[in-house]
């Protein structure tokens, strides 16, 4: 052995188990990537339609926030399903409910979730085919029951990652749930600027109040984004350096985050009225924030799980 | 010395009832016996034979198919390249916390605490969900993919302490084969005591041993007494251990509770902005 293979050896040995992870990373990948993202447009469309159905004059944003809900909600069981080791087994999800286990909260919020969902959209459904108001009381009604588990199921994935091990997302536990509310809401208030801009009966004052209401999530998002950054510290490193860091600053912080917030502050939020091209770039670009936000959040959580100098440091006695 | 008395001890200390390890690292010799009892009885299938770094370990860590993982930490002497070296061997094995991040985790009720007071996941309930996997402190349990020669069943494995031996009154197979008794099996509340005294001893002889998994070294952060536990001679991370391990599910209600504070927050906003007039 030459002497520098000898001192790369015993500075190795001394910080860490031959660069072993300590911990194992999950197997979580695209499927539940692309869940994870599903899952925030279902909540904050039953979030956002139960609470313009109660304060909102126009009632296509409501409308479309029911049937926003009820697609993004369709694919979610299968994500998921198709990402066990046993997909033949996913109902064994419903055999015990566990409090202190968030995917077990989460499986029956979505369980739930999707029954509400199903029926509130097929209730706007019906009203709109009518052309007159299908019982709005019970709509109400049944939106404001839901809320709890619309909630849950935009922000319990952060919670999830949050009640684990690895570094990147344990340190953080208190504002990673928060982060993906925010990017919840910013992402279905997005969707649905795109989807009223999509109709041709778009009333000019509604894009405005949502563009407004969205100037306020994305401001919070960017500050959670930062405070988490900052709580990190140097346990950050696998998602703000490297090839993630290289996709986590521009795309998530500047395109998804800041770029749009800017558009929106010297736009609609001033009392302007906007071209529909830039209201639509504008939201495409918080959305696909708000997609790779998640998709770095899982990849780079899993690259946190296989330093051992993280995890080290992360469970140093204090 | 491992007479086993197939009952549950009555102990006045709930936590410390039922059956563990003491894995006594002062004596391991790193022979694998355990290893491959472990394997043999089991019927685990081999690794990928790939040694790590300059070490004498081929399985590098605890997975689906290995229970019982022989760490070779190597600590070079003072001196520089050719002084005499140093080893630490410690037979790893999963902790059977009293509070376990997997059985918490767990959504299926899977993983459950057995009438040993041992952590054991059902087979025939468990749907490879992978959520136990990174909710481990330790990074014992593993699900099985595919990796090397094993086929994949999808789950999540780990080791039952043999529950199937102990059912029968016999301990487990890794226990059995030690040849140095490294490897103790036993009721936790009299391990400890047998584990105090030799720690003593080694004290005494001028050695830094002391118990890992005990709440008053570091703590355990929720996770409570670890029912495998170990002797060790250096610091924790030598053999791959955390120093402070922290119980995942402490995150859990602070982190609803700060999301539910977010969505009322944001929702209040939303609110104000979509119902102006």
């Amino acid at each position: 052995m030459s002497t520098a293979d000898a001192v790369t050896t015993s500075d190795l040995v001394r910080r860490t188990y031959y660069g072993q992870p300590v911990i194992k990373k999950p197997h979580w990948k695209w499927l539940v990537i692309n869940y994870f993202f599903v899952a925030g447009l279902a909540g904050g469309g039953a979030l956002i339609s139960t609470i313009a159905d109660f304060v909102c004059a126009d009632r296509s944003l409501s409308r479309l926030g029911r049937y926003l809900s009820i697609a993004a909600i369709t694919p979610a069981p299968i994500l998921l399903t198709f990402d066990l080791g046993r997909p033949n087994r996913s109902l064994h999800m419903f055999r015990i409910l566990k409090l202190k286990s968030p995917m077990s909260l989460g499986s029956w919020a979505l369980l739930l979730l999707g029954g509400f969902s199903t029926l509130l959209a097929g209730l706007e459904g019906l009203s709109h085919l009518l052309g007159r108001e299908v019982l709005p009381g019970p709509r109400r009604v049944i939106g404001l029951v839901s809320l709890p588990f619309a909630v849950f199921v935009s922000g319990y994935t952060g919670v999830l990652l949050a009640a684990t091990n690895v570094p990147l997302w344990a340190r953080n536990y208190l504002l990673l749930g928060p982060t993906f509310v925010a990017s919840s809401f910013s992402s279905t208030l997005s969707v649905l600027t795109l989807l009223l801009g999509l109709g041709s009966g778009e009333r000019p004052d509604t894009a405005q109040r949502v563009a407004q209401a969205e100037a306020v999530v994305l401001g919070a998002e960017l500050g959670l984004l930062i405070g988490g950054v900052v709580r990190l510290g140097r346990l950050s490193r696998p998602l703000t350096t490297g090839w993630y860091g290289f996709l986590f600053w521009p795309i998530v912080v500047v395109a998804g985050t800041i770029v749009p917030l800017i558009s929106l502050l010297t736009g609609p939020v001033q009392g302007k009225t906007t071209s529909r091209s830039r209201r639509t770039a504008t939201a495409l670009l918080a959305i696909t924030g708000s997609y790779t936000l998640r998709m770095l959040m899982i990849l780079a959580g899993r690259k946190s799980a296989d330093r051992p100098e993280d995890y080290f440091e992360y469970t140093r006695r204090r | 010395m491992n007479t086993y008395v197939p009952s549950l001890p009555a102990h006045d200390d709930p936590n410390l009832a039922g059956k563990g390890f003491f894995t006594d690292t002062s004596v391991c010799i790193g022979c694998k016996a355990c290893e491959v009892a472990c394997k043999q009885w089991n019927q685990l299938p081999m690794d990928d034979l790939d040694w790590d770094a300059t070490s004498y370990d081929n399985t590098h860590t605890l997975s689906a198919n290995t229970w019982r993982h022989v760490t070779f930490a190597e600590i070079p002497g003072a001196g520089g390249p050719g002084a005499q070296t140093n080893w630490l061997m410690m037979s790893d094995v999963c902790k059977h916390c009293e509070h376990a991040g997997c059985l918490e985790a767990c959504p299926t009720g899977a993983i459950m605490r057995s009438e040993f007071n041992t952590v054991v996941i059902q087979q025939d309930v468990c749907n490879g969900c992978g959520y136990c996997v990174p909710s481990c402190p330790f990074g014992v349990v593993d699900l099985n993919l595919g990796d090397g020669f094993a086929a994949s069943d999808g789950k999540a494995h780990k080791c039952t302490l043999c529950y199937d031996r102990l059912t029968e009154g016999l301990e487990p197979a890794c226990a059995k084969s030690c040849p140095t008794d490294s490897i103790q099996f036993g009721d936790v509340a009299e391990l400890r005591e047998r584990a105090q005294r030799r720690v003593d001893s080694l004290r005494a002889q001028g050695l830094n041993a002391y118990i890992y998994g005990d709440e008053q070294v570091g703590g355990t952060n929720g996770i409570g007494d670890l029912h495998a536990f170990f002797l060790l001679l250096d610091e924790p991370q030598k053999y791959n251990l955390p120093e402070a391990p922290v119980l995942p599910q402490n995150h859990t209600l602070p982190g609803i509770l700060t999301m539910a504070a977010t969505a009322l927050a944001l929702g209040l906003a939303t609110a104000l902005s979509l119902g102006r007039k």
